[in-house]
């Protein structure tokens, strides 16, 4: 067999050489090639000899300089690439190359176009213009190639050529805010010209996070029922239409959501996303939590995924009408992970950078995706503070939902908050605080960890389970009618603070819990229930699903809804829908006749929340003074509190009574009965107090 | 092994000094947040008493009631812990009663 070498640069001033199969008895000569002209003689500080491979390492007395291809060669043997990728795993990598600027991508006048890309490791890159011209960019100090071309670019594609350690590759600019289908390459757009107005003035102000009442949905599920009269079906525009209806004449889409009553829409994936072919988006579905682009919307939700700036002009749309209708707009953003890191833009450009590495070379991987963003290296975290600046200053986004947040750090996360308030001062942060163990040392933003990242929320799971049950086994919760799990509803649905049970309160304050039963993931309310209560009629299933949302609008905290769970939609028992397509997925508006009373009482219970001002107090001591708890009859609850009603200037003595039980409950005082129907939350306006 | 106690409420007298006498740490900290401390503490005795008996001993065996906790597990239902060791039990009140059942 032959001898095969290989170079790595493995610290600034160290290379390191290895032979495979070398020669008997060899005295191999080393040279540093630094370019055709200059060669210099190294000789090894150490050598490991084996049979089958020597390892020769060479501390040189001076640092390479990124920016250049380096080469090896050895005598009998020949010539290989030093490889200088490995640098990207050194801690003071950052330090050295960290760029502050915010013109990473391409600054666009209509004289002029100015290209910059981060690569510190490459020693070329060229930009590809319409794949026809061709221009080399200059490098900088911090390792940001740039050029400037004195044209109008506007409508031009482009890509770049990166050459690092000799290996060339193909990418799309990971700064890119115009792509064409199907991520093929970057565009040039002149963005300026689609702006509007975007009705941020139809927003009314929020005094905190408890203001909010979030409804989650996806575009494509909201709008591809085929039984409506949307025309965009599926897409951006289908949301933003009006004026449209089921077939026995019921709103839906933009005007159903609206008269929910609900502040906020969580709008699932709607940056650039990898898994669904945009060119037949009807034949592919998926949720999209397999970002590409992070600074480009999604097309297969264009009304014309071929022109790039119609899911930009389209997006705009939609927000600029649902903040019309007095709604903010949150995006779910995916910074935990990447589709297919090992071909990803960053990959590419920067090798060996983005991802976590455990110490033996590993990708972290607790993210269940094969890679985790490595979120504290300072130039991701500025791609992801940059993205989200993006889309609140750009898009007019109010908020961000962020998925698998545990597995980013807290300072990223107190970064960003501080940036977005900047941009927008009612802007809310909130996500999945669960507790996952990823990078070394690193302080990450779950919930455990809420005291270092002030105003932001966590989705509770201790909530979920204890209203309707554990997510992994047949528990049945408070809501679902065990009295087992009352003294646990006392300390969830006062906001997670109190310790009631003597475990410790989950957070401080009650702005810190996203109070949910439902979301994307796992079983709808209803099939939980299906699962948990088979015996139940189905009446009395569907007067479950009614009570357990009041539950949830009547506990302190943030009340969180997914599509369809106030009418108790059912995916068919499909706990985990993410590709499953849209006739599980799909907003089943045909439903909405036969569900009215679980719709209307939906409503109504909005509305007494939003005007119950207890139920907006962050103040912890106000509601220990202010609320009391109660056992009475069926394994419910008399919960009092002292509040104003709505623009009163008295407090009076709101009575919210709950039963889950299928018998109505008669609860007696001062010779009054009440009477509370089976499984279901009344609330009385008592005296003045 | 089965253990049952019925308290009559209203028999719960100088509740604070019953309270640190029957009470272990963790139970006080439960206990100065109970909306209705006596008929938490008649519960909470119950359920102390009907441990003893389920083990076959009485209040004079030498196993001191505040060696008996009776905490909250994560559903708000209520578990004994002794010696480091869990124990079913349930409690109920109704009126002017407490009554508590241990199995062993």
């Amino acid at each position: 067999m032959n001898p095969i070498v290989t170079a790595e640069l493995t610290n600034f001033d160290n290379i390191r050489v290895t032979i495979t199969n070398p020669h008997k008895n060899a005295n191999y000569v080393f040279i540093l090639v630094t370019d055709i002209n200059h060669r210099h003689r190294i000789d090894p500080t150490s050598i490991d000899k084996k049979e089958t491979v020597h390892v020769y390492e060479f501390k040189l007395n001076y640092e390479l300089e990124l920016g250049f291809e380096y080469h090896i060669a050895v005598t009998n043997i020949g010539t290989c690439v030093l490889n200088v990728n490995p640098l990207a795993l050194l801690p003071d990598f950052d330090t050295r190359f960290y760029y502050n600027g915010d013109d990473l991508g391409v600054t666009y006048s209509h004289r002029s176009c100015k290209f910059a890309l981060w690569a510190p490791l490459a020693s070329s890159v060229i930009l590809a213009l319409d794949e026809k011209d061709y221009y080399p960019l200059k490098r900088d100090k911090h390792g940001v190639y740039r050029l400037t071309l004195n044209k109008n670019l506007k409508g031009h594609t482009y890509v770049y050529y990166v050459t690092n350690s000799g290996v060339t590759t193909k990418t799309i600019d990971p700064y890119a805010k115009a792509s064409t289908i199907n991520s093929g390459a970057s565009v040039i757009l002149d963005l300026n010209a689609y702006e509007r107005n975007m009705n941020d003035k139809k927003l009314t102000k929020m005094n905190s996070y408890l203001d909010a009442i979030i409804y989650e949905g996806s575009v494509r599920d909201l709008t591809v029922d085929p039984s409506t009269n949307i025309k965009n079906k599926g897409k951006f525009l289908g949301l933003a239409e009006e004026k449209r209806v089921n077939k026995d004449g019921l709103p839906v889409g933009l005007d159903y959501i609206a008269s929910l009553g609900i502040t906020h829409l969580q709008l699932l994936p709607i940056y650039d996303f990898a898994t669904t072919d945009e060119a037949h988006p009807q034949e592919t579905y998926n949720w999209g939590y397999d970002p590409i682009q992070y600074f480009v919307p999604e097309g297969s939700y264009a009304s014309k995924p071929n022109d790039p700036a119609s899911r930009i002009e389209d997006l705009l749309t939609l927000i600029s009408k649902v903040h019309n209708r007095g709604i903010r707009v949150v995006m779910d953003v995916v910074f935990n992970h990447v589709y297919e890191h090992l071909y990803s833009p960053f990959e590419a450009v920067v090798p060996n950078y983005y991802f976590r590495r455990l110490k033996d070379g590993n990708f972290f991987n607790a993210s269940g995706c094969g890679n985790d963003l490595a979120t504290e290296r300072l130039m991701v975290r500025k791609m992801i503070i940059d993205a989200c600046k993006w889309w609140a200053s750009y898009y007019h986004i109010d908020g961000c939902r962020f998925d698998l947040m545990g597995l980013i750090d807290a300072e990223t996360i107190n970064k960003l908050r501080e940036e977005l308030k900047r941009i927008n001062p009612n802007i809310i942060l909130y996500g999945e605080g669960w507790n996952m163990i990823s990078g070394d040392n690193l302080t990450l933003a779950n919930s455990d960890n809420y005291l270092k990242m002030p105003n932001i929320a966590f989705f509770n799971d201790w909530y979920r389970d204890t209203v309707i049950g554990n997510l992994h086994n047949k528990e049945v919760g408070f809501g679902l009618d065990n009295v087992v799990y009352r003294q646990g509803f006392k300390e969830v649905g006062t906001g997670s603070t109190f310790n009631l049970l003597g475990h410790g309160s989950r957070f401080n304050s009650v702005d810190r819990t996203v109070n949910y039963v439902e979301c994307h993931d796992n079983n709808t309310l209803f099939d939980k229930i299906q699962i948990l209560r088979p015996n139940d009629t189905p009446a009395d299933k569907l007067q479950r699903v009614s009570f357990v949302n009041s539950l949830v609008l009547f506990s302190f905290g943030i009340p969180f809804f997914h599509a369809g769970q106030e009418i108790g939609l059912s995916k068919g028992g499909d706990g985990n829908s993410y590709r499953s397509g849209d006739k599980v997925n799909m907003f089943n508006y045909a439903l909405l006749k036969e569900r009215m009373s679980l719709l209307e009482t939906f409503k109504r219970d909005v509305m007494i929340r939003k005007n119950l001002q207890i139920y907006h107090s962050n103040n912890n001591k106000a509601i220990n003074n202010n609320v009391s708890i109660y056992d009475v009859d069926n394994g419910g609850i008399l919960l009092t509190a002292k509040t104003y009603f709505y623009r009163e200037r008295d407090y009076h003595l709101a009575k919210i009574f709950i039963n889950p039980s299928l018998l109505r409950l008669e609860y007696k005082e001062n010779n009054k009965i009440t009477i509370v129907p089976p499984m279901s939350i009344l609330v009385e306006k008592g005296n003045k107090v | 092994m089965l253990g049952i106690d019925i308290v009559k409420i209203s028999r719960v007298k100088n509740a604070s000094t019953l309270a640190k006498k029957i009470l272990a740490k963790e139970e006080l900290a439960l206990y100065k947040k109970a909306r209705k401390p006596q008929e938490f503490l008649a519960g909470r005795f119950a359920a102390k008493e009907a441990f003893l008996k389920a083990k076959h001993c009485g209040i004079t065996s030498g196993i001191k009631l505040n060696e008996i906790k009776v905490l909250y597990q994560r559903s708000g239902a209520p578990v004994i812990v002794y010696q480091g060791e869990k124990f079913t039990v349930s409690i109920a009140h109704d009126g002017d009663y407490a009554i508590a059942v241990v199995s062993l």
